[in-house]
């Protein structure tokens, strides 16, 4: 029986992830379910990550994948499935395209969101865990190259941190870090607003926040004596997760973290979402743990609403069961 | 019960056991390579889930062959795709909808994809279904993969081309 445990979240994820290294192939291969071993459970608590490595049932190595064209909020939302291992301690990768080709009528070169790179750098300084970021390779037209030759590198620092004793300082790894600062340098060259918040995101002041939305007290994890605070406008309208849900936390750690914990920020964080009153929110966003809803209740200090602010959260829980409220 | 997923996963292992070069794919969930969405010519028909385009499971290429893979967990519940990758080789328009979409992620320069004009007239394309269980009779123009207790079967139709038929030997052997 091997030492190894590929847990996933789409079996081809897997099978990809296995190839990567012959230390992996024996390995078991499981899905990530609501049966899975507790530590699983734990890491895929804020978003399942496509794969989770188990040494000995132990979570070794958290894997994410993506060849989706990397703008917006999509690669935030992906970031958010590695906080929950950074803040356990647990290595994470993040498989990405630096530039992929946007397909349709305007097809174009489109640049990863650099806001995800540096939110990976954030959570890694904070946290003290390894987050690599090995770009997925283009071609000229900047089209992903998708025959094996994109595995080499990603391969290499998966064969090296398995013969180093699941150690993520190897050779491969300061060569994914050069890859990727290159990557980094030459997106913020070509679109150097990234260096700021979108404009989805204000940093205020906290006094003006507060004049500014009702209800905004220091209720709840929300507090005054924080000089500023950041306010995240989604101006969606029905029941949404992703990418939104994904993106607090990767705005949380660009903008307001300054420790492990959501109690350890410099800024309070607050999502403002105008087009929604509080009975349609509760309705389409319960606390419901074990509901992916739930993790509107996870981050921030306060949701401002179209005609309420909420900032005391654990009266919104509809369950005692559930991992959230550990968290905070 | 097999899954979609593991038949899909079976597929691919079986392709690169031999060769072949994967140019796209849409697998159940999750990620994979990047998919090739066949938009349909002029109309608004839907084959499909995706509204008026066809998006097969796996796209395979090698030696000027172009494999369209569609997987299933049931024999049962391949007859649409049957229906979905005779209409896509049979008809023109939608060939041409092919060379378009290939052409727009240019697939056309990776190693072992047939020319344009063997897209074109339809020489170069093979349907392959993929499902768990036995193969189903008929289907003289389909390539079957089929997976049943750990060992994988590919039954190439009566009517599929000589040629075509060489080139998948690798992967019954």
């Amino acid at each position: 029986m091997s030492e190894y445990t590929i847990v996933h979240d789409a079996i081809q994820e897997a099978d990809w992830f296995q190839n990567l290294s012959e230390r992996l192939s024996d390995a078991d291969i499981s899905r990530l379910d609501d049966d899975a071993p507790e530590p699983v459970l734990e890491i895929a608590s804020y978003d399942r990550p496509d794969i989770i490595l188990l040494r000995d049932g132990d979570p070794v190595l958290v894997v994410e994948k993506t060849g989706h064209v990397p703008t917006g909020k999509n690669p935030l939302q992906r970031v958010a499935r590695l906080v929950k291992a950074a803040e356990l301690g647990v290595p994470g990768v993040f498989f990405v395209p630096y530039a992929a080709k946007k397909h349709g009528e305007n097809a174009s070169k489109t640049n990863l969101n650099h806001r995800a790179i540096q939110a990976l750098r954030r959570i890694e300084e904070i946290n003290e865990t390894s987050m690599l970021i090995p770009p997925w390779p283009t071609d000229d037209d900047y089209e992903l190259v998708h025959d094996g030759s994109e595995d080499e590198l990603i391969g290499r620092f998966v064969e090296e941190f398995l013969r180093a004793d699941c150690d993520p300082a190897v050779p491969a790894a300061e060569e994914i870090r050069a890859q990727s600062e290159a990557g980094a340098e030459r997106i913020l060259s070509e679109y150097a607003p990234y260096e700021k918040p979108p404009n989805s995101v204000t940093i205020q002041s906290t006094d003006t926040a507060v004049s500014r939305y009702d209800g905004l007290t220091g209720d709840g994890s929300f507090r005054t004596d924080r000089d500023e605070t950041v306010v995240c406008d989604f101006k969606f309208q029905t029941r949404r997760t992703d990418p939104y849900i994904g993106s607090q936390f990767a705005y949380d750690y660009l903008y307001c973290r300054t420790g492990p914990t959501v109690r350890d920020r410099s800024r309070n964080l607050v999502l403002h979402m105008p087009k929604i009153d509080r009975e349609t929110w509760l309705d389409y966003h319960p606390y419901k743990p074990g509901n992916k809803t739930s993790l509107w209740y996870a981050c921030a200090d306060a949701l401002v609403l179209a005609d309420d602010t909420l900032t005391d959260f654990a009266q919104f829980r509809q369950s005692d069961q559930g991992r959230l409220d550990g968290y905070r | 019960m097999t899954s979609e997923e593991q038949v899909y996963v079976w597929s691919k292992q079986l392709f690169r056991a031999d060769d072949w070069t994967l140019l796209a794919s849409d697998p159940p969930r999750g990620t994979d390579v990047p998919r090739l969405e066949i938009k349909e010519p002029g109309g608004a028909q839907s084959l499909t889930k995706n509204k008026n385009a066809v998006i097969n499971d796996l796209v395979y290429c090698k030696d000027g062959r172009l494999l369209l893979v569609e997987c299933k967990d049931d024999s049962a519940k391949t007859s649409m795709d049957v229906e979905k990758l005779n209409t896509l080789i049979g008809n023109r328009d939608w060939r041409e909808s092919l060379i378009t979409a290939m052409s727009g992620r240019s697939l056309f320069a990776k190693e072992g994809t047939p020319t344009v004009s063997a897209v074109r007239d339809g020489s170069a394309l093979v349907p392959v279904l993929a499902y768990p269980g036995e193969p189903r009779p008929g289907l003289s123009q389909f390539v079957q993969l089929t997976f049943a207790q750990g060992e994988s079967r590919v039954r190439i139709g009566d009517e599929v081309a000589p040629a075509v038929r060489e080139g998948l030997r690798g992967l019954s052997s």
